[in-house]
């Protein structure tokens, strides 16, 4: 960590629609048992997440990255594209076809439109929307969404 | 070439009216500006929903705003699949139940052309909902069928190839759209007509003309002194767990609709010191706000605060239940979070649960029921803090098969 903790921020002036920023993951079978022992979510303990021979069963080559563990990977990439003193109003994703495990995952978020309409805690933030998005190896998105984000402005 | 040219994206879902869309149309409006500066050739769009049509709805102001073409069309599912309808009129939405997942083909381009417009089979290589593998496998005979949505911006290369086939095969005309659902994929594909269009009678007169001049094409082929790519190859390419099972029809949907919009309390949990630092931890979240006490009350919040994901890492309790007996196969199909005020040390944060919506539609997999739940948090001052939504798909065929 920098001594500087807002040396990563990223202020609305900055931003343009066609911006795109990019995150990789690759999500393995340890990540995702990590992911699921740590989860509220009890719809998440299913073989189709673990067990091999359950996703072949499916069709699948591989086990299933469960949708809050995606969801997550595209709230890690807005976070960190935002900075600090970014703050996420909104994200809406759906889930189109199965993230495996072990898929070589880009991450993409992409600036859609910027206003000045924002507020960010009295201090006239601007709010961004972007387009976000997995995108395998296999040229498919299959999880997409958006979000919107408030960034502040240089003083 | 001609300068009466029109480029058109025919199929563009928005938020406005499609549950699975994220795009507004004001959105796709910048989106298209920011194309054109790049040297793209757009100039509009057709607004598509699914099963639903809005009369009231009126894009026209933001269109000239904008200096673009904004039409409306509608998205129906049918037994071969999704049709595009162009030239809606009252007589024909009399006609059908828009909400129906199974309307009867033959009727429905009938309606359409008999009514003054114009349907048009969508994604025609899709799996399920395009029309190709009900040709193929049950012998459908494409009655009243003249065009149909061969290069679509959804389908791969595969799909939009054996489209392209089967309209050789049996004479169709072609369009390409992008069926976007958010604002970024707007014209992936699209339409270049030989003419002028502006209005909707404009656009159903050329597709209803046998002899009008129109191509489909790619957004990106689209700048000057590009050359068109070939149009996408069909040649044989296996499509898991999908066979012989085109069939849409079935059983209409039985659940309990007594629970739909019953709010009821799932319980609250404390905002503690530990509980964010633990969370942070989990997540490698090194957020200063979050963590450091020093530098977070020199920011916005004056104090610590929970990082926005805090509310759905506790474990609720569920709303009234449904009772969906349709299919074996259940699977998240949409997350939506909406974070209003911080949460800070010290909150209390009790959840209310509904079951606010269900749902049908076709998809890759054949029919599917979507099931959305919503939690809305509320702090220990009346506040709502956070809202989120959770849509699950309950379907009959296995994951290899999802999406639309």
């Amino acid at each position: 960590m920098t001594t500087d903790p807002l040396a990563n921020q990223r202020y609305f002036e900055d931003v343009a629609a066609g911006d795109e920023f990019e995150e990789f993951q690759q999500p393995t079978a340890e990540n995702v048992a990590a992911y699921i022992k740590a989860s509220a979510n009890s719809t998440v303990r299913d073989g189709r997440f673990t067990d091999a021979d359950r996703a072949r069963a499916l069709g699948l080559d591989r086990p299933i990255v469960p949708g809050p563990m995606s969801a997550s990977m595209l709230t890690r990439l807005v976070t960190d594209w935002m900075g600090p003193l970014g703050r996420i109003t909104s994200l809406d994703v759906s889930f189109r076809r199965p993230v495996q495990h072990e898929d070589k995952l880009r991450c993409v978020a992409l600036v859609t439109d910027v206003n000045g309409d924002g507020d960010f805690e009295g201090t006239g933030a601007g709010a961004v929307h972007l387009d976000v998005t997995l995108e395998n190896e296999r040229g498919e998105k299959p999880v997409q969404g958006t979000a919107i984000v408030e960034l502040p402005r240089r003083a | 070439m001609s300068d009466e040219a029109t480029y058109l994206d025919l199929h563009v879902h928005s938020h406005d009216g499609s549950d699975d869309a994220g795009g507004t149309v004001e959105g796709y409006l910048k989106w298209v500006a920011a194309r054109r500066a790049l040297g793209l050739r757009i100039d509009g769009f057709v607004v598509t929903e699914h099963r639903r049509w809005d009369p009231d709805r009126d894009y026209s102001e933001l269109a000239t705003r904008y200096d673009a073409i904004v039409l409306r069309g509608v998205e129906v599912e049918t037994d071969i699949g999704h049709v595009l309808v162009f030239g809606v009129t009252p007589e024909f939405l009399g006609h059908f139940d828009l909400t129906s997942v199974s309307l009867p083909y033959e009727e429905v381009f009938k309606v359409a052309w008999d009514t003054g417009g114009i349907a048009v089979g969508a994604h025609a290589g899709r799996p399920r909902i395009g029309c190709v593998e009900h040709v193929d496998e049950r012998g459908v005979t494409l009655e009243g069928v003249r065009v149909i949505e061969a290069l679509n911006g959804g389908s791969n290369d595969y799909e939009n190839g054996r489209a392209f086939d089967l309209a050789e095969k049996r004479g169709l005309r072609v369009v390409g759209a992008s069926d976007s659902h958010f604002v970024s994929a707007l014209g992936r594909c699209l339409t270049r007509f030989e003419s002028r269009i502006r209005t909707m009678d404009d656009l159903v007169a050329v597709l209803r003309d046998q002899n009008a001049s129109y191509t489909p094409m790619y957004l990106d082929d689209t700048k000057e002194g590009v050359e068109a790519r070939p149009r996408p190859s069909g040649a044989a390419r296996a499509v898991p767990g999908l066979s012989g099972k085109s069939d849409l029809g079935g059983d209409a949907l039985e659940y309990d609709t007594s629970v739909i919009g019953q709010e009821v309390p799932v319980g609250s949990f404390e905002v503690t010191r530990e509980l964010i630092a633990t969370f942070c931890e989990a997540l490698d979240q090194r957020n200063p706000l979050y963590t450091d006490e020093a530098v977070a009350a020199r920011g916005p919040y004056g104090g610590i605060v929970a990082p926005p994901g805090i509310v759905q890492s506790v474990r609720m309790g569920e709303p009234p239940d449904p009772k969906i007996t349709f299919g074996g196969f259940t699977l998240l199909a949409g997350q939506r979070f909406e974070y209003y005020l911080p949460v800070r040390p010290g909150d209390t944060i009790e959840g209310f649960a509904q079951v606010k919506e269900v749902y049908e539609k076709t998809g890759r997999s054949g029919r599917m029921v979507f099931v959305v739940r919503a939690t809305r948090y509320a702090n220990q001052h009346g506040e709502d803090v956070a809202y989120t939504e959770r849509t699950m798909a309950h379907r009959q065929a296995t994951p290899a098969a999802q999406g639309e």
